[in-house]
């Protein structure tokens, strides 16, 4: 599992609000740019948290699926 | 802007990173979920002088797992009979491993406290009237939901009251002095910072061992359960830590109640064939059946996705109330699904997706540890407080109870918690244990390359993940699991990492690691089936020799499995004890215009008119063994149909003998309707019986249950057999006289019921 996340950095607030609401610390803060960076994206578990709430809608994660890292069988 | 967010830190760690930054707190709680947050709250509430920090290894009021899943939580609602849900928990659930007298606590407590969350800010659904707005299950309990914003207002309530509140702090391991737990250190993942939380008591609500499988929980890693083992602390029930859910094969998104609508590669539903009866959630019968289907080139397996999407299934009370956190986040994963995931296939693949949830932290009543100074909440300690019994953390068997377990175990530690740290001084720290740890702790920084993180996580994986290793388990295959995480264990000394947030990856694949080692190893112990621990080589439920829970320790470095005694002797239910269920009957009311012998023909032919018998609740029949020619007795069907608020269900009912049934038979027709498994093993019976009366037919159906049922289906089961038998006179006669030009028996079966003995 991992994703892709793009941040349309022009537009974005500097609310920091993704940062934060990352979970799996795929998400920082850069304090020069007062902007978020996208640090740890191997990571990302595609869980559209910062996606969802950011003010101005300019995040946008694409999932890598499927999602099953080893066979059950 | 929050403080913890920085710059992305430099690849190296300074030495001066490593010099402690050191907190003094009366009560450390570990983990910022929902648990942490209510027992922080509550202590807050008991004794305002208390000093009270959280800490989190991610962000306080967005981590953990309770705001990801479906945000409900059971609760017993004006109605419900706390004795009826005691008792099926035990039987159906637990099976008998659980600590009846914590369950019966917490039941009554589980009201109450989602007020309690209400008056906390939290939006819990209610109706117009300020009631709780449940959604009523026929098992004897209820739901109560939450919206999935639900930590904002929590974390917020905590630092009202004072709380100290510390993102990103990865803790590792837990300080002790003179065998009491005095707190913990771990790092910063933002500068790598060494931390040292120095307190009176310490609670651990990290959460449960997921194995980084299930990507919405892959912050469950077992921290709090390897530094408790690490410590001392004992483990119980550590072999219930083996869930396995039903996911789409192309994205891993769990199905939630996808169980009962599967069917293999040949068309064949698979849920009809290995579930028996109404089920409150997945039950391990289809897990294993699932993988039986798939080694045996039946598979793959599908999900019948209409049938599934019916608004009667059983995931469908999820979505009935209105939240709009809930709404935004599964449907922006739905949206990214169709745009990004598998293109649209005709038939939906399903596979297993494991997430583990092991939760074997022993406590108490007061949710107090082994170890004086430590208390373990919520999904820590879930398994391991035993109220639960033969069962793992939700999702597992019981959807909803996961939050309430935290809620409730918060409340219940934070009186002790509170009187404990008021009793109790502050330790000195032990320089010597510190620096030392510290160096532990760091020492995949000094190594440039090595063992990956990833790539351990990934090889203890590949001994979780298969049913062979966690479900369908046998002495040589534990075995050889137990061999696949040494061989990673042996490895560990040489992780590396290049960054703080690396090193967190590197200490939770050692927690993953040890996690696996204490489930395998519990489940070695266990030389019996139960619950959701069964083992190929000891199929039964051994109840001589295992009412006991398996205890997992740490004995200076060795693992140490032992057994308890379950004190079944002081609980109310106990094995053995006959079903307390008495027979359900009907007495019909007379069948105008129906004949004795249309109904014997009926029982033989129902193919050809079964939508009809029930018009609302009947969906679909077949035989699996036609009605031999001029008889009936084997006869085998699958009958989908649905009785009351359950969902549909495919029950496999076989056509038995009267003489053989105990039910005692009067009238002078009869048929036996045995619900029976694939093994043949009968779980209910029906004796119909009938005779001729002045106007048509007399009739009595009589259900005997030969195990426990949840409690309202004796009343469900009445008022759906009573719509079918009255429906007769609407349609058999026109059915039957307008068959009888077929004249060839095995298209139109001929049978006579009348029992040849008299009956007293």
């Amino acid at each position: 599992m991992s994703a892709n996340i793009e941040i349309i950095i022009d537009e974005c607030t500097g609310c920091g609000t993704c940062v934060e609401a990352c979970f799996v610390d795929v998400m920082r803060w850069d304090d020069a740019e007062e902007k978020p960076v996208v640090a740890y994206e191997r990571d990302c578990v595609w869980c559209f948290t910062c996606e969802i709430n950011c003010p101005v809608q300019c995040i946008n994660v694409i999932p890598q699926m499927p999602g099953q890292p080893v066979d059950p069988y | 802007m929050n403080s913890h967010v920085h710059r992305q830190e430099e690849s190296s760690m300074s030495e001066e990173a490593k010099n402690p930054k050191t907190y003094e707190t009366d009560v450390l709680v570990i983990g910022g979920g929902f648990g942490g947050l209510a027992a922080a709250i509550r202590i807050k509430e008991l004794a305002p002088e208390t000093t009270v920090l959280l800490v989190d290894k991610q962000t306080i009021g967005w981590g953990g797992k309770a705001n990801k899943g479906a945000g409900v939580l059971w609760v017993l609602a004006p109605g419900d009979n706390i004795e009826a849900f005691v008792d099926f928990h035990v039987k159906n659930i637990g099976i008998y491993l659980n600590d009846q007298e914590l369950l019966y606590a917490m039941a009554r407590e589980f009201y109450g406290a989602v007020q309690k969350l209400a008056d906390w800010g939290v939006n819990v659904m209610k109706t117009p009237a300020g009631d709780l707005d449940v959604n009523r299950l026929p098992f004897g309990w209820s739901l109560a939901a939450a919206d999935l914003d639900m930590m904002q207002p929590l974390k917020n309530k905590a630092a009202k009251l004072g709380v100290q509140l510390l993102d990103k702090i990865q803790v590792v391991e837990l300080l002790k002095q003179d065998g009491r737990v005095t707190g913990a250190v771990g790092f910063s993942l933002l500068d790598g910072r060494f931390t040292v939380l120095n307190a009176k008591a310490t609670i651990l609500a990290n959460g449960d061992c997921d194995f980084g499988v299930m990507r919405m929980w892959a912050n469950a890693c077992g921290d709090g359960i390897a530094a408790a083992y690490n410590a001392g602390a004992e483990m119980r029930n550590a072999e219930f830590g083996n869930f396995y859910d039903v996911v789409n094969k192309g994205t891993g998104i769990p199905i939630v109640f996808g169980f009962s609508s599967l069917h293999n590669a040949q068309g064949e539903n698979i849920s009809a064939k290995y579930i028996q009866g109404p089920q409150p959630d997945i039950p391990i019968s289809i897990i294993l059946g699932m993988e039986k289907e798939v080694m045996e080139g039946r598979g793959p397996i599908y999900i019948d996705l209409a049938e599934f999407a019916r608004p009667s299934q059983g995931g469908a009370g999820i979505f009935q109330w209105d939240r709009p956190h809930f709404k935004a986040l599964f449907g922006r994963e739905f949206a990214k699904v169709q745009q990004y995931g598998p293109p649209p296939a005709e038939k939906t693949e399903v596979s297993l997706g494991f997430t583990g949830e092991l939760s074997p932290i022993k406590v108490d009543r007061e949710m107090k540890t082994t170890l004086p100074g430590l208390w373990a909440i919520g999904d820590t300690s879930y398994a391991g407080s035993a109220w639960a019994g033969a069962a793992e953390a939700p999702p597992g068997r019981l959807r909803g109870s996961g939050l309430m377990n935290a809620l409730i175990a918060a409340l219940m530690a934070a009186p002790s918690v509170a009187q404990y740290s008021k009793e109790t001084s502050h330790s000195v720290s032990d320089d010597r244990e510190i620096a030392s740890l510290r160096d532990k702790i760091y020492a995949p920084l000094n190594r440039k390359n090595g063992y990956s993180a990833s790539e351990a996580i990934r090889s203890i994986q590949e001994a979780v993940v298969p049913v062979k290793y966690s479900m369908r388990r046998n002495k040589e295959r534990l075995e050889e699991a137990l061999s696949k995480v040494a061989r990673v264990q042996e490895k560990l000394p040489q992780l590396y990492a290049e960054d703080p947030h690396g090193l967190a990856r590197c200490h939770e694949a050692s927690c993953i690691a040890v996690c696996a080692e204490i489930g395998f190893s519990a489940a070695l112990a266990r030389t019996e089936s139960r619950g959701w621990h069964y083992r190929e080589d000891y199929p039964q439920q051994d109840d001589k020799n295992w009412l006991k829970w398996v205890i997992v320790k740490k004995v200076q470095e060795n693992m140490v499995v032992t057994s308890e005694p379950v004190p079944i002797e002081h609980y109310k239910i106990k094995p053995g004890q006959t079903a307390a269920v008495p027979d359900a009957v009907v007495d019909h009311d007379e069948l105008v215009g129906v004949t004795p012998e249309m109904i014997d023909w009926w029982w033989v032919n129902m193919e050809k008119g079964y939508p009809l018998w029930e018009p609302n609740d009947h969906k679909s029949f077949v035989w699996e063994v036609p009605p031999p020619i001029g008889g009936y007795l084997g006869a085998i069907q699958i009958a989908e149909e649905k009785m009351g608020p359950m969902p549909p269900m495919k029950i496999r009912i076989r056509w038995d003998d009267p003489d053989s049934c105990p039910i005692p038979c009067t009238y002078e027709h009869a048929i036996v309707a045995s619900g029976v498994d694939r093994e043949g093993k009968v779980g209910a019976m029906i004796l119909h019986e009938w005779e001729k009366s002045p106007r048509g037919t007399r009739m009595r159906s009589t259900m005997r249950f030969l195990g426990p049922v949840p409690p309202s289906l004796p009343e469900i089961w009445k008022a759906h057999d009573r719509a079918e038998v009255s429906t007769f006179p609407r349609f058999l006669p026109d059915l039957y006289r307008l068959w009888q030009a077929v004249q060839d028996p095995t298209i139109n079966r001929q049978c006579s019921l009348k029992i040849k003995k008299a009956r007293s």
